[in-house]
């Protein structure tokens, strides 16, 4: 037993007593502490410099990835939506191109032909300024196909194309009108107009080889048709009013009719010797 | 489970006050210091050295932190650091001054018992009536719970000086305690 009856509590009481101390006792104790730790405040400052550029980088970092998410589901619409016609494009387009760059070669060859055409139309109007006479010679001499091939049938016709002035006037009259309504021209002569002329060129060549050779083969006609079915096919194509190659020509297959219609043409136009010629050409089909 | 989470707290704590956290040391000496106060205001008469030396205790313990191995008390460990404290400041003083005396034996049984009750003002004011070496004693017996060993280890004296000290602090207290009741009977 304690002798002092204060001992038996005073260790309760002192151990549980509290003193609060000065105010400036924390400060100086922080002044202490900043004495003997002054590389832990730069420390620290360097730290919170590592992390205030950390957080400025995930800032930037984050604000790329949400504008790139902002971005993501508008290309994927244009995924879902654009890409497959792309690749639709993508397929046809090299294929047209392909068309389109064989079409604009047949075009040059046909605007040679067009041009011909033309200058043929030109020569017609600066011939009116001529004499009758010179003008029907050069009709001769310049090569109009249609008027070439009418020379290669019938040169007697010719004759008396220079001898009757009615003829000449039809002629004249025929150049007005292509004057005043050129359009309408433009409309004959892809078409009906060269159809025609080929035709006749055919019928023409036909006629010469049976005068000459007393017979006409069925190679020599079959090449000929084929001749002329080019001619025609690459007149078609091309588009008298943009002077450009129409390209829906290029999906329509019109050679099986082509071919039917400009034959029964040449057949009609030979006459006498249609049945002779028919034959040949079943022969040729057989 | 409110001493287990007091214990996370303090680990916790004990953590950021380890980094130099400055924070946590603000933290950690508003929680501690009035009772480290206390504990060197025990030793020491004036309020401001021992404040001083509580400073410099918390000062030392935010320096030590890694040498506390998170065994027993941090209360504790920051007790004794105070304790330790306040005995240099003593010796740097030189006021702990031991003459080796002759054990005296069993001291407790001649003094004689005296039966009071006290404030702890009152109990701090006759402590502080009484020479350092036997206050220093004193409240490392009968209030810290050393052992006469410890005290002669700490106080670098004989275990035999310890109690000398011991008994002729209590000797003194005695006759206060004695002297107190006198005038308080007188009183009434």
């Amino acid at each position: 037993m304690a002798p002092i009856k204060f001992e038996e509590n005073i260790r309760e009481k002192l151990q549980e007593r509290e003193l609060q101390p000065g105010k400036d006792a924390w400060s100086k104790l922080e002044s202490k502490l900043d004495t003997q730790f002054p590389e832990k405040k730069g420390n620290r400052s360097f730290w919170l410099a590592i992390a205030a550029s950390m957080v400025g980088v995930l800032l930037v970092v984050s604000y790329f990835a949400f504008e790139l998410n902002k971005e993501q589901p508008e290309q994927l619409v244009v995924d879902e939506t654009e890409l497959p016609s792309v690749e639709n494009t993508e397929r046809v387009q090299p294929v047209i191109q392909e068309s389109m760059k064989e079409v604009e070669q047949e075009q040059v060859a046909t605007s040679n032909l067009s041009e011909e055409v033309e200058e043929d139309v030109l020569d017609e109007k600066l011939m009116e300024k001529r004499p009758k006479q010179q003008r029907l010679l050069a009709t001769e001499t310049k090569g109009d196909v249609i008027l070439e091939n009418n020379a290669a049938i019938n040169s007697e016709e010719k004759e008396s194309i220079v001898e009757i002035p009615m003829k000449e006037t039809a002629v004249i009259a025929k150049n007005e009108i292509e004057e005043k309504r050129p359009e309408a021209i433009n409309e004959i002569r892809p078409e009906d107009g060269f159809m025609n002329a080929k035709v006749d060129e055919v019928v023409a060549s036909i006629q010469q080889i049976e005068n000459a050779n007393n017979t006409v083969t069925a190679e020599e006609i079959d090449a000929l048709l084929r001749k002329a079915q080019r001619d025609i096919a690459n007149q078609r194509l091309l588009d008298s009013s943009t002077k450009k190659i129409d390209a829906t020509a290029l999906l329509q297959d019109v050679e099986t009719e082509l071919e039917r219609s400009f034959r029964d043409k040449v057949f009609d136009a030979l006459g006498d010797g249609y049945n002779k010629i028919r034959t040949a050409v079943a022969e040729r089909n057989n | 489970m409110k001493v287990v989470s007091l214990h996370k707290n303090y680990q916790r704590l004990i953590g950021k006050v380890r980094k130099g956290n400055r924070k946590a040391q603000h933290e950690l000496y508003e929680l501690f210091a009035p009772k480290m106060l206390s504990v060197c205001r025990q030793y020491l008469k004036k309020d401001e050295l021992a404040e001083e030396v509580m400073l410099n205790g918390f000062l030392k313990v935010f320096t030590r932190l890694e040498t506390y191995k998170n065994e027993g008390s941090f209360e504790g460990w920051i007790r004794r650091i105070m304790v330790n404290e306040s005995i240099s400041q003593l010796r740097k003083e030189k006021k702990l001054l031991f003459d080796e005396e002759r054990e005296v034996e069993n001291s407790a049984d001649r003094v004689a018992y005296i039966e009071t009750e006290l404030e702890v003002e009152e109990i701090q004011r006759l402590i502080d009536t009484l020479p350092d070496g036997y206050k220093t004693v004193f409240v490392l017996y009968a209030v810290e719970g050393y052992k006469h060993s410890e005290i002669s280890e700490l106080l670098q004296i004989s275990e035999s000086t310890s109690k000398t000290q011991l008994f002729k602090a209590r000797k003194i207290l005695q006759k206060l305690v004695t002297k107190e009741n006198k005038l308080s009977y007188g009183t009434h």
